[in-house]
């Protein structure tokens, strides 16, 4: 399968800060590919670079071809990006924002089918500043679906959504995958990865500490944990892992 | 030629979808200004309240004092530097702050339009407000008091230089504020100060020299002195310090605050 996103040598500083230490990896076409980590780790850090939305300090990426910084406006035509913090006008009606995405992208989806795909047919006429945070967290989502993307790079997704909320955005994440759409997942919810993903990359202090598949993952925690892992859940080794660090 | 016809085909559905994106930027960002209260209200009914208000008062009929002008005609060039003050200072710093700290332009920034055509089109309609909200003044000004205005285009050229200087100037704000109580702190400290130093609603005459020294340091002074030299038919050389001021004054501002709003994260 061809990489939709191909990562070489990324790093990212904040001042004197190394969030990103010279990391490389690639997604493939129709992958959900999850990233996960500790905080500040540099999770959001890679995914922003990949988005755009800030200047790395060194390395190339591609994404769908394009480079993120370079040719923004005809990446985003097929790319949804939901971010982790931001917000919209708060005086927006739900209609009137989909409305403004409708006519934002080349192929738009239907608004309405997407309001009632998450769940907010309901609240078309209310302000964002109404919205509970969950359904503002449905509506990022939405509009990360209106272009009809290709990619999507969705940063803490499900944060904020009850049980039933966070399995409906399970189930459109596998039938856009089933469509061929390639995501992004960056998630600190492992059973949600354990779900999802085909691929994982997992981030400790900037650097990659491991990346493959799922299983793969048990055999690195069992080699670096030195210990049998074999009934152990994704969360588990997790947290064992990330202990081990702090340890260090 | 294929290629080329294929080329040329992408190219027209790419200005049509960026002619959509921005029509319909500008027409959700103009209706998101209407609903909020105090900017149509200080930038459009504000300035006709005070046109009404002093007309019934002191009316508009020619006298000496005035050189054969009245009264009304000689306020117009300040109540329209009221209306520029009020979209440079209160309409756009404070929307381009709130956007900034709610981090607004982040989420523009991850789609097709990308966060500088929004600024843009944020900074167009506090134009399309200020253009609407002068129009008013002079129409409204016309009809109810005859209201004489002599070398309409050369004033609107006047206008659209003070609105670059005085927009430049609050956009510098917006850039440079760590956050929105500082931009709004700004923001009402120059609105109201200028506003009474600067001759727009208060004659400059009884105001004491210092101050005038001081008023001479501010953009408005400027916009209201190359108003007044336009409207009373004033040689270019009693008011070419007002222009040279606004347009470089402008132009240094715009330079900053491009260069502010380019390495802080908005």
């Amino acid at each position: 399968m061809n990489a939709v996103i191909q990562v070489e040598n990324l790093s990212v500083h904040y001042r004197h800060i190394q969030a990103v230490k010279n990391i490389s990896f690639s997604v493939k076409a129709g992958e959900i590919f999850a990233i996960i980590g500790p905080n500040g780790s540099g999770k959001t850090s890679t995914v922003e670079s990949m988005e755009g939305l800030i200047h790395p300090a060194k390395g190339q990426i591609r994404v769908l071809g394009y480079d993120p910084q370079k040719e923004k406006e005809a990446m985003y035509r097929q790319v949804g990006v939901q971010l982790q913090s931001s917000n919209w006008p708060l005086q927006i009606r739900v209609k009137e924002l989909l409305k403004l995405y409708y006519n934002l992208y080349p192929t738009p989806q239907d608004p309405q089918r997407l309001l009632a795909l998450l769940g907010l047919s309901g609240k078309k006429k209310h302000t964002v500043s109404k919205l509970s945070g969950g359904e503002r967290q449905r509506l990022s989502i939405a509009i990360a679906l209106m272009g009809n993307p290709k990619l999507l790079i969705l940063d803490e997704v499900t944060t904020g959504l009850d049980p039933a909320g966070r399995r409906g955005i399970w189930n459109i994440l596998k039938k856009s995958r089933e469509q061929g759409v390639t995501t992004v997942l960056v998630s600190h919810y492992l059973e949600e990865v354990e779900a999802l993903a085909d691929r994982l990359l997992f981030l400790k202090s900037g650097e990659i500490a491991y990346q493959g598949s799922l299983e793969g993952f048990a055999q690195y925690a069992q080699h670096t944990l030195k210990c049998d892992t074999h009934e152990a859940s994704l969360e588990d080794l997790y947290l064992r892992l990330t202990e081990a660090g702090w340890e260090d | 030629m294929m290629s080329d016809e294929i080329f040329t085909k992408q190219k027209s559905v790419l200005k049509k979808d960026r002619t959509r994106m921005n029509t319909t930027l500008f027409l959700t960002e103009f209706k998101l200004y209407l609903r909020s209260f105090y900017g149509p209200f200080f930038a459009l009914v504000f300035p006709l309240l005070m046109l009404v208000l002093f007309g019934s008062i002191y009316g508009n009929e020619p006298t000496p004092f005035y050189g054969g002008r009245g009264s009304m005609d000689v306020m117009m060039p300040g109540n329209i530097a009221l209306i520029l003050c009020v979209s440079a200072f209160m309409g756009l710093p404070l929307t381009l702050g709130e956007n900034k700290d709610n981090r607004v332009y982040k989420r523009f920034d991850a789609t097709p339009a990308g966060k500088e055509r929004v600024i843009l089109i944020q900074i167009l309609v506090q134009v399309a407000v200020t253009v609407i909200g002068v129009f008013l003044q002079l129409g409204v000004g016309w009809m109810l008091y005859r209201v004489q205005i002599s070398h309409l285009w050369l004033l609107f050229i006047g206008v659209c230089a003070a609105m670059y200087s005085l927009f430049s100037m609050g956009y510098l704000i917006a850039a440079a504020s760590p956050n929105l109580k500082i931009t709004n702190a700004i923001c009402y400290t120059l609105y109201f100060g200028m506003m009474f130093i600067s001759g727009c609603s208060l004659p400059r005459e009884i105001l004491p020299d210092s101050i005038n020294r001081i008023a001479k340091l501010f953009p408005l002074t400027h916009t209201v002195d190359l108003l007044n030299g336009i409207t009373q038919n004033q040689s270019l050389s009693q008011y070419w310090l007002s222009w040279a001021v606004l347009l470089g004054g402008g132009t240094i501002c715009f330079l900053i605050s491009l260069y502010l709003s380019k390495k802080n994260a908005w």
